[in-house]
């Protein structure tokens, strides 16, 4: 339940594209175009190993560089919670 | 000195040093139901992602996903999408219950429904299903770990003895520090479980001559096996859909929530759970190789797929190796175990004992009931292991199709203002419903769905009754709207983070 002062930036609306762009190739419906494909093989693995492991490398890519730029919102600014003594950090 | 009793000594310290830790964090507790079920909510980060990653990552993902690359190929292999989902969902979904847990004192799941959509009824219903459906969970948790102390001990050590030994010691060190315990513990069973299942699959794949040699070959004896079957296709995406979100919904997971300090380390999640995924390539080189070096199933160890890694192992690895890994394995079941044991007692300690049966008892005395009820749990979880077999990953599925269906209410109090509490309770219901049907075989799903995607089309239907019943029915009590419209406004202007 998003404020209205508070829309989506366009910054982030692409973050989030990226990251479903990813998840259509990876899953639906992209399974139904390499689900048969053993070959060419990819580094070494079958098609599906290879192909995925690279969409692997797109995601984490594209999520460390949504998480560096806060996803795309303002950074958070608000008043700090007075905190209870944490541990393990 | 035997094999044997290096064997022994190996399971020993795999058993004594997690109660160590346990008796550590026991000298950092308080004596409060916040403290004992969501450690003051002030679990720091490294405690969060290890804890969050070790629970999430069970003896389903150590043992199930090998079995899962011996028997289907590649299928399992849709797990790479699924940790970055599972990473997505706790940052956006995640990260918002843990904002309303601290403004309003959630400590279970209850807590969060009951006042996001003002309704007891409803939040009785998500604890019931919770506690319902984590049950089968647990029990695979048990099965796994059980079998592995059992093999690892070179079978000096009988299944229900092993059994026996893994819940007591889990108990011991859950019943005296409660969640910081438990997450003081999954550091030491995460860094293991991730590790174990790299090492093992490179091992295993280099009795082959290593991963290329080992696909290549895979390629000339079974060239099906690097491919999904023409009908599997439901089947990958309904595990992407399933498996995370299942897992996430489990009370579990909520803890792990309601119990982080700081929200800023939600964000960083996505990106460390992804990229933890890469541990399953361990588990591909092991079924696969395990595929090769045992074609026939009634070879491996009781003739069921999900043990190909302790027959592997235990026939071509150093015995002290086998066993080390071994244990790893049931590291991985542990730390699911505990936290779900101790969810399960949060749930029934606050939700039902403390709701209805003693309302005025004090806060010691509900820590104590909570230990209590992770006796009773445990002995359920026993008795199921012992007499209720099957499949790891079978049995993991239906459990995480059940929790799956509460993602719908859990997302329309976050994200549609619109959403009612008849809307919630039918969805779920006929979710849950339509869940059993297919279990129980009473029904087929139709089409595409009848391979494997039952629990799918369970959530779509959850899905579809629950936006058309919101549409038709009440909306929540205003008061509530306005209430809760401006802790979101404050969610997303930072205040209080």
């Amino acid at each position: 339940m998003r404020p209205d002062d508070r829309k989506m930036s366009g910054k982030a609306k692409l973050y989030w594209g990226l990251i479903l762009l990813g998840f259509l190739v990876m899953e639906f419906p992209g399974v139904l175009f390499f689900k048969g494909m053993a070959e060419p093989y990819i580094f070494g693995l079958p098609f599906i190993y290879g192909f995925i492991l690279c969409c692997w490398v797109y995601m984490c890519v594209v999520i460390f560089i949504a998480f560096r730029d806060n996803w795309g919102e303002p950074k958070e600014v608000g008043t700090p919670a007075p905190q209870k003594g944490g541990d393990m950090q | 000195m035997s094999p044997n009793a290096w064997a022994l000594i190996i399971i020993a310290f795999f058993m004594l040093f997690p109660l160590a830790i346990g008796f550590i964090a026991k000298g950092k507790s308080v004596a409060t139901t916040e403290d004992y079920f969501v450690q003051g909510r002030g679990m720091g980060s490294i405690a969060v992602f290890f804890t969050v990653a070790a629970t999430w990552w069970s003896a389903f993902a150590f043992l199930g996903s090998n079995g899962y690359f011996y028997t289907t190929g590649p299928m399992y292999w849709t797990a790479i999408a699924w940790n970055i989902l599972f990473g997505i969902l706790y940052f956006g979904v995640g990260k918002k219950i843990w904002y309303m847990g601290k403004l309003n004192g959630y400590i279970t799941p209850k807590d969060f429904f009951v006042h996001q959509y003002g309704s007891v009824p409803l939040g009785n219903i998500i604890a019931v299903i919770m506690l319902l459906f984590t049950i089968p969970y647990l029990q695979i948790q048990l099965t796994g770990g059980a079998y592995l102390i059992q093999v690892a001990s070179g079978n000096q050590i009988s299944f229900a003895l092993a059994a026996l030994l893994f819940y007591v010691v889990i108990i011991i060190y859950v019943w005296a520090g409660g969640l910081r315990a438990v997450a003081w513990t999954d550091i030491f069973y995460g860094v293991l479980l991730f590790f174990g299942m790299i090492f093992a699959g490179f091992y295993i794949a280099n009795l082959l001559g290593g991963p290329a040699a080992m696909f290549d070959q895979l390629g000339e004896e079974f060239p099906g096996h690097r491919i999904l079957t023409e009908t599997r296709w439901m089947n990958w995406l309904a595990m992407f859909i399933i498996t995370p979100v299942g897992s996430f919904m489990g009370p579990q997971l909520w803890t792990r929530m309601y119990a982080v300090k700081s929200g800023k380390l939600f964000n960083l999640m996505p990106f460390l759970l992804g990229f933890a995924a890469v541990a399953y390539i361990g588990s591909a080189l092991t079924g696969n190789s395990g595929k090769l070096l045992y074609p026939d199933v009634t070879t491996l160890e009781r003739g069921i797929a999900d043990y190909i890694l302790p027959t592997v192992l235990f026939n071509h690895a150093p015995f002290v190796l086998a066993t080390t890994l071994m244990a790893c394995g049931a590291a991985a079941a542990m730390s699911t175990a505990n936290s779900q044991i101790h969810a399960m007692s949060a749930g029934y300690t606050m939700d039902f004992h403390k709701a209805y049966i003693n309302k005025n008892m004090s806060e010691r005395s509900l820590v104590w009931v909570g230990r209590w009820t992770i006796l009773i749990f445990s002995a359920i979880a026993y008795i199921m292991a012992l007499y209720v077999p099957g499949l790891l990953v079978t049995i993991g599925l239906v459990a995480l199709g059940g929790t799956a269906q509460v993602i719908v209410p859990t997302m329309g109090a976050l994200f549609w203002k619109r959403s009612t509490v008849a809307g919630a309770m039918a969805g779920t219901l006929t979710g849950i419903g339509l869940l059993s049907l297919f279990t129980f075989k009473v029904l087929t799903p139709p089409g595409p769905f009848a391979s494997g995607g039952g629990a799918l089309l369970a959530l779509i239907v959850n899905i579809i009754v629950f936006i058309v019943v919101s549409y038709v029915t009440k909306p929540r009590p205003e008061k509530l709207m306005n209430e809760l419209k401006q802790q979101y406004s404050d969610f997303y202007h930072g205040v209080n983070m």
